[in-house]
C-alpha cells in the first residue's frame, strides 16, 4: 500500500468531518449498545450458572442409573475409591465432591418445613463453592431489631434495613457494604459498629467428624434458629428405614440462591449416610472442570470405562433443561435486537457511502483519466471506510469498557418485583455484566462484517464507473 | 516525428436509433513539439476528437496510433496504464485532487508510475517552478486561485513525462491576465523542452498563440493551417 494512498483515504475521511463524524458516532453508538447489551447477558448468563452450576451440581454429575428422573434413596451408588481415583486421572477435571442428598422434615420448635439434606465432604466442598465463606457472622433478627431500636437507632434506619432484606453477613466488610446501600454512607458510618456488635453470632463451618448441621439463613429465619438451637430432622432413609435424628447447628450459611438458601441443611457426609441408614453410599458425585468448553469431552472420555447399565453421566445442561432453555431463548432475542442493530447501522453507513462515492464521481473520472487503475480507486474508498469503521469500533469500545467494568466490579442490585422475580427463578437478584475479551472481538468482527456488507455495493460501482461520464460530473 | 496518427476516424452516438456523427472521418497527423489547436463551435466535434486521442472514448471505426500502438485495440485497464505512460490531461475545469496540496498533486502520476521518492521531489519543484508556483508546492486547490490551479494541473500533465498534452478548453474558465499567464508558460514549456500540446479551444487568445489551427465543423476537418 502506497503511502499517498493511505494519505489520500485518511484526508478523503476528514474533508466532510460532520458526516464523517455522523457516520463514525453511529458506528460507535451500535458497538457502544452491543457491547452494554451482550455483556449484560452474558453476565446474567453467567450468573445463573455460577449460581446454580458452579456451586450446586457442578458442570458433571455421576448418579446411579434412574435417579436423577426420580430421585429417590432407590439409586445410591457405592463411592468406590478406585472409581474416584480413575475419574480424578482425567486432565480436564480438577475436583470430584460427593453428595449424599434427600429430603427429610425439619423441625423446630412449633415450625416445620420440607428440607434438602446434603451430606457433603467438609473440606471437598469448601473447595467446590467456597461454603465456609458463606456462613453468616452478624444476624439482624427481629429480636436483635428491637434491641437496636432501645439503643437509640432510629425506627426508619432499622425498618430500611429490614425492608432491603440485608440483615445477615458473612464479615464486618460485607456488613459495612451492604448497609451503606441500603440505608446510605453516613448512616452505616454512624451505627455500623453498634449493629455489629448487637448481631455478631458465633457461626462456624464445621469438620468432617461433626455431627451437627449448617442451616441455610431463609431456612433458619423461617424456623426461628439461631446457631446452638437442636433441629429434629425426620424422613425415610435406605430401603424404608425410618429416620430420624437431633442435630445441633454449627453455622448458619448464606446460600447466594434464595431457594436453595431457603431449604437447605448441609450435614458432614459421614453423618448424613448414617442417619439415612446408607452407610458408603452417595447419590450423586459432583465433578468440576478446568473449562466448561471441554465438558463434552470429559463426559464422553468418563463414559467409556464406566459401566452404563449401573450408572448414569449427566451435564449440567442435561440436569437442567429448564434453564438452558430460558438462556438460549433469551440469548436468541438478544442476537435479534443485536443484528438489528447492526441493519440499521448498516443501512446508515450504506447511504453514507453511496453519497459520497455519487459526489466523488468527477474525482474519480479524473483519477482514473490520469492513470489510476479503478480496482487502486477501490482500495483507497475500501481503506477510507475501514479507517472510519475502526474510528467508530474503537470509540464504542473506549466508550463502553468503563461502564462496564463498573457494573462487573459494581454489579446492578435489584430490588422490588425483579428482584423477586429472579429470585424465585432460583437466581441470586443481581445483574452482573460478563467481562470477556472475546464478545469485544466478536462485537467488532459483527459491525465490520456488516459494514463490509454494505459498502459492497457503492464499490461495484466504482468499479464500473464510466471515465467520460464521471469527468462530465 | 510522428506523435499521433489519426486514420479516417469516425465516432457515431445512438447507432440503433438516430445515428450522430461526431467525428466524421478525420484523418490527422501530429508532430512532436506542435503547439495545435482544434477549434470550432459548440458541437462540432472537437471534444469527441480530443477524448478519443486521450483514449477516454472509444472511436466507432478507425485509427489512433500513439507510439506504435492502436490504442482502440486495447483493453479499459491497458488502456489506463497507456494514459498514465504517454498523455498528459488538462481539464477545463482544473480538477485537482482537493485533499492534496498542489505539490501532492503533482506527484501523484509519478506515483502511479512508480517513481522513486528522490525523482518525484526533484520533479515537483521544477514543475512547480516551470509554471511560476515554486512557493504553493504545500498549498491545497481551495487556497490557490482558479488561473493558479490550471498552473498547477500543467504541471501535474508535465510531471509524468508524457508524449504529448491535451487541454480541453484550458483557459474556458479563467480570466484574461491568468489565461496570459498560463499560455505562456505553456508556450514556453513547447518552445523550451519541445512538449507537444494539443488544445480545443473556442478562445481566440490561444487561436493566436497556436502554430497550428484545425478546424472541425460538423465532426470534419474544414481547415489545417499551420502558421
Amino acid at each position: 500500500m502506497n503511502f499517498i494512498n493511505l494519505r489520500l483515504a485518511w484526508r478523503n475521511i476528514w474533508r466532510n468531518k460532520r458526516r464523517t463524524i455522523i457516520t463514525a458516532s453511529s458506528i460507535m453508538f451500535a458497538i457502544f449498545f452491543a457491547l452494554i447489551m451482550r455483556s449484560q447477558q452474558l453476565g446474567a448468563y453467567q450468573n445463573m450458572t455460577d449460581s446454580i452450576v458452579k456451586t450446586y451440581t457442578g458442570f458433571i454429575q455421576i448418579h446411579a442409573k434412574g435417579f436423577w428422573k426420580d430421585k429417590t434413596l432407590e439409586y445410591l451408588f457405592e463411592n468406590d475409591e478406585k472409581l474416584l481415583n480413575k475419574i480424578s486421572e482425567n486432565e480436564h477435571v480438577t475436583m470430584l465432591v460427593p453428595h449424599f442428598e434427600s429430603f427429610a422434615l425439619a423441625s423446630a420448635g412449633l415450625q416445620t418445613k420440607v428440607a434438602l439434606v446434603t451430606g457433603i465432604d467438609a473440606e471437598k466442598e469448601n473447595q467446590m463453592n467456597k461454603l465456609s465463606e458463606k456462613i453468616v457472622k452478624f444476624r439482624i433478627t427481629k429480636s436483635i431489631f428491637e434491641k437496636l431500636s432501645k439503643n437509640g437507632i432510629p425506627q426508619n434506619i432499622l425498618k430500611t434495613i429490614e425492608e432491603s432484606r440485608r440483615t445477615s453477613f458473612v464479615s464486618e466488610i460485607d456488613a459495612e457494604k451492604r448497609l451503606t446501600k441500603s440505608i446510605g454512607e453516613e448512616a452505616t458510618k454512624k451505627y455500623l459498629k453498634q449493629i455489629l456488635k448487637a448481631s455478631k453470632i458465633e457461626s462456624n463451618y464445621f469438620k468432617n467428624s461433626d455431627k451437627g448441621v449448617l442451616v441455610g439463613d431463609r431456612l433458619a429465619t423461617f424456623l426461628k434458629l439461631q446457631v446452638g438451637d437442636t433441629l429434629v430432622l425426620m424422613g425415610q432413609g435406605f430401603q424404608g428405614v425410618s429416620a430420624a435424628g437431633v442435630f445441633p447447628i454449627l453455622g448458619i450459611v448464606k446460600i447466594p440462591n434464595p431457594e436453595l438458601d431457603n431449604q437447605m441443611i448441609y450435614m458432614p457426609l459421614q453423618a448424613c449416610q448414617e442417619f439415612y441408614s446408607a452407610e458408603n453410599l452417595l447419590t450423586s458425585i459432583s465433578i468440576n472442570i478446568d473449562n466448561s468448553s471441554n465438558m463434552d469431552e470429559v463426559k464422553t472420555q468418563i463414559s467409556s470405562f464406566m459401566n452404563s447399565d449401573k450408572y448414569e453421566i449427566m451435564t449440567w445442561k442435561e440436569m437442567l433443561k429448564e434453564l438452558v432453555q430460558q438462556i438460549e431463548s433469551d440469548n436468541y432475542s438478544g442476537l435479534i435486537m443485536l443484528w438489528i442493530l447492526y441493519l440499521i447501522v448498516g443501512f446508515g453507513v450504506f447511504g453514507t457511502v453511496l453519497m459520497m462515492t455519487a459526489e466523488r464521481q468527477k474525482e474519480f473520472g479524473v483519477m482514473v483519466a490520469l492513470g489510476m487503475q479503478k480496482r487502486k480507486l477501490v482500495v483507497i474508498v475500501f481503506i477510507e471506510l475501514l479507517i472510519l469503521a475502526f474510528i467508530g469500533i474503537l470509540a464504542g469500545i473506549l466508550l463502553s469498557l468503563p461502564i462496564i467494568r463498573f457494573y462487573v466490579v459494581n454489579p446492578i442490585e435489584l430490588t422490588g418485583e425483579m428482584a423477586d422475580m429472579m429470585e424465585s427463578y432460583g437466581m441470586e437478584a443481581v445483574m452482573p455484566f460478563a467481562w470477556q475479551v472475546d464478545y469485544f472481538v466478536k462485537q467488532s468482527i459483527s459491525v465490520t462484517f456488516v459494514i463490509l456488507l454494505a459498502i459492497i455495493y457503492p464499490l461495484i460501482k466504482i468499479l464500473g464507473i464510466n471515465t467520460m461520464k464521471a469527468l462530465r460530473g | 516525428m510522428k506523435v499521433i496518427e489519426i486514420k479516417n476516424l469516425h465516432k457515431i452516438y445512438d447507432e440503433k436509433t438516430v445515428p450522430v456523427h461526431a467525428v466524421d472521418g478525420i484523418d490527422l497527423t501530429f508532430e512532436q513539439g506542435e503547439f495545435a489547436a482544434i477549434v470550432g463551435p459548440s458541437g462540432s466535434g472537437k471534444t469527441t476528437l480530443l477524448n478519443m486521442i486521450g483514449g477516454l472514448d472509444k472511436p466507432t471505426s478507425g485509427e489512433i496510433i500513439i507510439a506504435d500502438t492502436d490504442i482502440k485495440t486495447l483493453s479499459a485497464s491497458k488502456m489506463i496504464d497507456f494514459r498514465m505512460k504517454n498523455i498528459g490531461f488538462v481539464f477545463q475545469s482544473y480538477n485537482l485532487i482537493p485533499v492534496l496540496t498542489a505539490g501532492e498533486n503533482v506527484e501523484f502520476i509519478m506515483h502511479l508510475q512508480g517513481k522513486p521518492k528522490e525523482e518525484r521531489k526533484a520533479r515537483i519543484k521544477e514543475m512547480l517552478e516551470a509554471v511560476g508556483l515554486g512557493d504553493r508546492i504545500n498549498s491545497r486547490p481551495n487556497k490557490l486561485s482558479g488561473g493558479q490551479q490550471q498552473r498547477v494541473a500543467v504541471a501535474r500533465a508535465l510531471a509524468s513525462k508524457p508524449k504529448f498534452i491535451l487541454a480541453d478548453e484550458p483557459t474556458a474558465n479563467l480570466d484574461s491576465k491568468s489565461t496570459e499567464t498560463l499560455l505562456e508558460i505553456m508556450e514556453k514549456l513547447n518552445r523550451e523542452e519541445n512538449i507537444t500540446f494539443i488544445f480545443s479551444t473556442h478562445d481566440a487568445r490561444v487561436m493566436k498563440k497556436a502554430r497550428r489551427v484545425i478546424t472541425v465543423e460538423d465532426g470534419k476537418v474544414i481547415s489545417d493551417e499551420r502558421k
